[in-house]
């Protein structure tokens, strides 16, 4: 009819059909999270292990020995995390060398912290730093 | 709202100068910031290195587009015998060929001839006839990698580290840490050719976070390089010497009545500063008095290189002044048709394209190495062939190549380098790097830069928000092995 505005016909859908499908679509999504989240690394995880790099840098130019020796904790035990991924995910021993390589430097970086030796400190940093550089070339999506 | 906080808000929104006219007044040095001047009575004052430099200068020269240095150094015989096939899967492993174009057929010119120059033995193709006669002069660095595979992230990457803008240039660093060599002059300079300013711009050679005083200063190309910085026709020397002075005795009642004030020190400074640099700019840039020979050495009387060779020749002048990093972006040879104003990117048409942008930089790069060297300054100046990236094994369009992070040659030349080392190894096809334990990223071009000027990167540090940065930001490695 022209000069009228068109309303397409809606299919009525009765209510417990419609929370059927909700439920459904609800539990889809939850079960895709989980998938995801054992097929591939969190994020965020990444994401605060390269922040707290930077931090760490940041904290053995500074001298800050707390601080400093706090990152190299964290990120020992963030490197644990991707270790322990890696060797479940299987087929990864490149990964599986590298975040074990990297917890183990990291370990070593926080005694030098706490030892005072940060020019040994900022050099073992850097080859963290190049380690996850390593890494990404060969996993990080996007590298 | 105190004096200081006052003071601080019209500097912090660029007012401070009074006007945007007399910003022309101190090229380089930008509106300085509150904080650096409160911090610094001269933010330029000469500062001792960490220890004792091997070279006083730097000339970047950034092949703008990424040449492919297959074409140009590094010599695959292989490739050129498995021309037009796939490339192997071996040879892919461990990168992600997700460029443009894809993986195509293993490209080689065959107009492409090969020959080894020096003592050292150093291939050159034919593109560059001149620069290999300059053979053991240089330092190559055969294993380089970057990260990405667009020109502005990657050229991004290469001038300051980092693939996202807000850090320094490598020029801003080397000018904080050391100061200027020369009162009268911007101590890090950057000269492009071309009728338009660099890809991407001025984020190439920002001061990032660092105070404005150390970003480059772009000089143009032609008899007047720093915008607004000749004096107006109708202003004579003499009004402006009164209003300077007028200028200066007003500021110097405030300092009187403020003696704490660095800031209003600072920009005491900053407007004698201009001042001089209004005569010493334009004459360093004079090349009236350059011989007819020295011009000839710098490629001056082929139109195609005229324009890149005075840059080069500027360069020079500069390095003579005491300017410590000159950052030189090839552009285009002046009077080509609009198609061929593209710089070295080759994605098509590459045999048309290295022609020109070869003849355009091969005899005044070696024509500068020539006279740093006969001048007695080649052993006090580094002088880097560094591009964003290199160019793959395989074909794109048919006869270009595309755009290869993952293994290709920058060089040095100059002071405390091993002239004649090579240092690493694409693979046979020129894919990747052989060995990457020898991988040369830009962090450990900047280290290695650094190092020769003195400074100990690790120790070049500035606090940005409570933050300790430094130019290599989490990364860089001395490559010990370049080093004499």
């Amino acid at each position: 009819m022209p000069g009228l505005p068109f309303y397409p016909k809606t299919k009525f859908i009765p209510a417990a059909i419609m929370t059927k499908k909700i439920l459904f679509l609800l539990l889809a999504a939850v079960t895709g999270i989980a998938i995801s989240a054992q097929s591939s690394l969190d994020d965020d995880l990444m994401q605060n292990i390269e922040d707290s790099t930077k931090s760490l840098t940041s904290n053995i130019a500074l001298k800050d020995i707390k601080a400093g020796a706090m990152d190299a904790k964290e990120l020992a035990e963030m490197f644990a995390k991707v270790e322990t991924f890696y060797q479940q995910k299987g087929d990864a021993g490149d990964a599986v060398d590298l975040s074990r390589k990297s917890k183990e430097l990291s370990v070593e970086v926080g005694k030098e912290i706490t030892g005072r030796n940060f020019d040994h400190a900022n050099e073992i940093a850097t080859s963290l730093s190049k380690t996850c550089k390593t890494c990404h070339s060969i996993y990080k999506k996007d590298a | 709202m105190s004096f200081n906080s006052r003071r601080d808000f019209i500097l912090k929104s660029g007012l401070g100068l009074g006007s945007a006219a007399l910003s022309g007044f101190i090229p380089g040095m930008g509106f300085i910031s509150a904080a650096t001047a409160a911090e610094l009575i001269d933010p330029l004052a000469p500062k001792q290195p960490h220890f004792p430099a091997k070279i006083k200068s730097v000339i970047w020269l950034h092949q703008n587009g990424a040449p492919s240095t297959l074409d140009l150094y590094d010599y695959k015989p292989e490739l050129v015998k498995q021309a037009g096939k796939d490339t192997p899967a071996s040879f892919l492993k461990g990168i992600k060929t997700s460029t443009q174009g894809g993986v195509g057929k293993l490209y080689a010119s065959n107009k492409r001839t090969w020959k080894q120059y020096g003592e050292s033995g150093a291939w050159f193709s034919n593109l560059l006839p001149n620069l290999a006669q300059q053979a053991d002069k240089i330092a190559f660095i055969k294993s380089s990698v970057t990260v990405g595979a667009t020109h502005d992230i990657s050229i991004l990457k290469l001038n300051t580290g980092d693939v996202n803008p807000g850090r320094p240039s490598l020029g801003a660093w080397i000018t904080y840490a050391l100061g200027s060599a020369n009162p009268d002059l911007p101590p890090y300079v950057v000269l492009y050719n071309g009728d338009q300013e660099p890809r991407a711009g001025a984020v190439n050679w920002s001061s990032g976070f660092l105070p404005a005083v150390y970003q480059g200063t772009p000089f143009r190309p032609g008899d007047s390089p720093i915008l607004y910085l000749e004096r107006p026709e109708l202003r004579s020397a003499q009004q402006q010497r009164a209003s300077l002075d007028l200028l200066k005795k007003l500021n110097n009642l405030g300092a009187a009545n403020y003696p704490n004030d660095t800031e209003l020190r600072a920009r005491l400074q900053s407007y004698e500063l201009a001042d001089r640099m209004q005569t010493a700019a334009p004459e360093a840039v004079d090349l009236s008095k350059e011989t007819a020979a020295t011009k000839e050495l710098y490629g001056l009387n082929d139109q195609t290189s005229a324009s890149y060779g005075t840059s080069l020749l500027r360069a020079r002048r500069l390095v003579e002044r005491g300017v410590r990093f000159i950052q030189v972006v090839s552009g285009w040879p002046d009077g080509v048709a609009d198609t061929e104003r593209r710089s070295w990117d080759a994605h098509s048409g590459l045999d048309d394209n290295h022609e020109l942008m070869s003849r355009m930089v091969d005899k005044p790069i070696a024509g500068l190495l020539a006279d740093l060297k006969d001048r007695g300054l080649l052993d006090t100046t580094l002088v880097v062939w560094a591009s964003e990236f290199g160019r793959t094994s395989w074909g794109e369009s048919g006869n270009g190549r595309d755009h290869n992070p993952w293994g290709y040659t920058q060089w040095i030349a100059g002071g405390g380098i091993k002239a004649g080392y090579t240092h690493g190894a694409t693979d046979e096809l020129g894919v990747q790097i052989a060995d990457k334990d020898l991988a040369v990223d830009t962090y450990d071009l900047h280290a290695t830069v650094l190092q020769l000027m003195g400074l100990d990167h690790l120790k070049t540090t500035f606090l940005n928000n409570g933050r300790s940065e430094r130019p290599t930001v989490v990364y860089g490695k001395v490559v010990k092995e370049l080093l004499a």
